[in-house]
């Protein structure tokens, strides 16, 4: 019972870091510099 | 031997229950909102459009009218919650190959909502006062309902109407239409030999605007994937008589520019469902069912006939 309640526990840690982790990561890659684009000739198209 | 695999399948299903939570709940909160390196470009097409030449100081009619808006993001002046992004819209007249008009509209809006808000050198035009209601995108998670939109002519928001679902290439779609009546937003003083009156050299006549634009907006992501605007702007005298037409005509999203938009928003789309319902669920029915089965072989103990198990646990639970 004890090293059921253990490894529960590990794993609850180890899902809250994992998500702390990936919010940072995911956050960021919708911070970023814009993204290059080509350059739009306004009136020739 | 059944205990350990029972053990470190309690342990993977509860970091599996755990993430597919913590996922809906929390990394989605973070994550699915607008972004703030916002960049696109969008065309919109009009022909037999009607409209006051200031360059060619005439009324020009039957003219193609392309717009090309792009939108792009202004990441310095962004946070966690507000994004602030530029739309640089410039208008060509391409039968007669003359620049009609280019406009600057500069907004701060709330990442999840839409909600313009000020912050730092919001714009439209001249204009520098405060905005309100929505600019370039709906709520993510769009609703069949009213909304404000700020009008960038009238400069304040106007009720814009749910008016039905569609399909928009295929994608599911909300339709909603802002009828603008007819009302006076500005006066223009010009020489009045071009609006026919004569006696004196100058005369100040009242802008009309009416229109009624159409949007199409994806309901999960709340983005605009295409747009119909019908507008006219006159000028008329005191007694409401129309002197002069500005500007008359129904401008579209061309095909391309809609298809364009599609394909981004469906990228978008199936990143926000994903992380706010398939990962999510996924990770919660096998964290479930590892937790389940695990603590059942952790704990599980035959009732006869399995003395070598039973001392297995027992010396487990003593070992802690």
């Amino acid at each position: 019972m004890t090293r059921l309640l253990i490894a529960i526990i590990i794993g609850a840690v180890l899902a809250v870091g994992g998500s702390v982790l990936t919010a940072t990561y995911l956050t960021g890659a919708t911070n970023s510099t814009p993204a290059n684009a080509p350059l739009y000739n306004y009136g020739t198209g | 031997m059944r205990r350990v695999v029972g053990v470190v399948a309690a342990g993977l299903g509860t970091f599996l229950l755990v993430s597919g939570l913590l996922l809906r709940f929390y990394v989605a909160g973070h994550v699915v909102k607008f972004p703030l390196n916002e960049y696109r470009v969008t065309t919109l097409a009009g022909t037999g459009v009607t409209y006051f030449s200031p360059s060619l100081l005439k009324d020009v009619t039957g003219a193609t009218i392309r717009v090309t808006r792009t939108i792009k993001g202004d990441v310095a002046s962004g946070t966690a919650s507000r994004a602030v992004w530029t739309q640089f819209s410039y208008s060509f007249d391409v039968t007669n190959g003359v620049a009609y008009q280019a406009r600057t509209q500069r907004s701060a809006f709330d990442r999840r909502t839409g909600a313009l808000f000020a912050c730092c050198g919001e714009t439209a035009g001249s204009y520098t006062g405060r905005q309100a209601g929505l600019a370039f995108t709906w709520p993510i998670g769009t609703k069949q309902q009213s909304y404000q939109i700020f009008d960038t002519t009238l400069l304040k928001p106007l009720e814009v109407q749910f008016d039905g679902q569609a399909t928009t290439d295929g994608l599911p779609t909300y339709r909603f239409v802002e009828r603008v009546p007819a009302q006076r937003f500005g006066k223009q003083q010009l020489p009045s030999s071009l609006v026919g009156l004569h006696g004196q050299p100058t005369v100040t006549l009242d802008e009309y605007y009416q229109a009624t634009n159409t949007y199409w907006v994806d309901p999960v992501t709340g983005a605009v994937v295409n747009v119909n605007e019908n507008q006219k702007i006159t000028l008329r005298d005191s007694g409401g008589v129309q002197r002069l037409v500005l500007f008359q005509g129904n401008l579209p999203m061309t095909p391309a520019s809609v298809q364009s938009s599609v394909n981004a928003d469906r990228n978008r789309r199936a990143g926000i469902e994903a992380i706010t319902l398939t990962i999510p669920l996924g990770l919660g029915v096998a964290g479930v069912v590892f937790l389940a089965v695990g603590s059942w072989l952790a704990l599980w103990r035959r009732e006869s006939g399995d003395a070598p198990a039973a001392a297995e646990y027992a010396m487990a639970d003593t070992a802690f």
